[in-house]
């Protein structure tokens, strides 16, 4: 067998090796410093939320998920232009609430929200940092439960 | 400076972190890419020299859109093996735009049940073009034997 040619091979292969291994400790880098990216996103963005107010809407009738929705386009404007410079556009304030820009069905303009599947968490959660909410609606659809079992409000 | 601006800054940090390790990352797997096809280079480079020590056999596709050149030669089915995983080459690539390498088959001739290596293409010409660029060893009697039953159903009989 072709000596020269074996040994360029272990080389070769020697070099090959520690390419991926540098690729491997990149991509764990670049991966904390997404998610501290992720966790500072958060933090600027429950600091942002604080300012505006809140409306609460349920998901659906009889869901246990719910939302709140900032209409607010200066927040709206604000945010799109962060996601723009650092290229997150999905935040995850805590393990089950999230945030995204939305667009309502008919609506030019984009809403602020945070989600969760568990109203009750929702509702922790405004009140852990103060946000201004209006839950005209969560009473709304007390009243629509409680009519069903004869209680009209 | 307010809390939402320190943040804001320490996002701008992050994200140009971020961005400069993607940008390293695509030049590591840019360098690792040409390493690896040199890897192969080499390889097929040091395979071309082995491949005429051996003896192979030419056998013609049952659907005859393929055919190859298959070595059972356990001595070259156990080198290339070790080669293939000491130099982390896959089983399997192009030797030219025509012909690809099998480096691990069973039954590597139709109808036995042998380890072997196959020199696989779908256009006969290549691959015998290829066999007598490289001067190999190859026993031709299967093809005459394929040959002849075609011939057969013309009417001729050899």
């Amino acid at each position: 067998m072709n000596e020269t040619i074996i040994k360029e091979l272990e080389v070769l292969n020697q070099i090959r090796n520690n390419m991926y291994q540098r690729e491997q400790e990149m991509a764990t880098t670049r991966t904390k410093v997404i998610g501290e990216m992720q966790n500072r996103y958060s933090s600027l963005l429950i600091e942002m939320f604080q300012n505006v107010s809140w409306i609460y809407q349920p998901t659906a009738v009889n869901l246990t998920g719910a939302f709140l929705a900032c209409e607010d386009q200066t927040l709206v404007k604000q945010i799109k232009i962060i996601q723009e410079k650092i290229g997150l556009n999905y935040g995850v304030l805590s393990p089950s609430i999230s945030f995204s820009l939305y667009w309502r069905t008919g609506n030019p303009e984009m809403f602020a929200r945070i989600t969760s599947p568990d109203a009750n968490l929702l509702g922790k959660f405004a009140k852990e940092h103060n946000l201004k909410v209006d839950f005209t609606s969560k009473v709304e659809e007390l009243k629509r439960e409680l009519s069903v079992f004869g209680v009209f409000l | 400076m307010n809390k939402q601006e320190a943040i804001a800054n320490e996002l701008e940090v992050l994200n140009q972190i971020k961005a400069s390790i993607m940008d390293r990352q695509q030049q590591t797997t840019a360098t690792h890419s040409k390493v690896h096809q040199e890897i192969l280079n080499r390889f097929k480079e040091l395979m071309f020299d082995i491949l005429p020590s051996y003896s192979w056999i030419f056998i013609d596709g049952h659907t005859k859109n393929y055919c190859y050149l298959a070595c059972e030669d356990q001595r070259f089915v156990e080198q290339i093996r070790q080669m293939l995983h000491k130099f982390n080459v896959p089983e399997s690539f192009m030797v030219d735009n025509n012909i690809s390498f099998q480096g691990r088959c069973v039954n590597s001739i139709a109808d036995n049940n042998v380890r072997g290596v196959r020199l696989f293409a779908t256009d006969p010409k290549a691959l015998i073009a290829f066999a007598e660029e490289y001067k190999l060893d190859v026993d031709y009697s299967n093809k005459t034997k394929h040959l002849k039953e075609e011939l057969k159903l013309f009417g001729a009989y050899l």
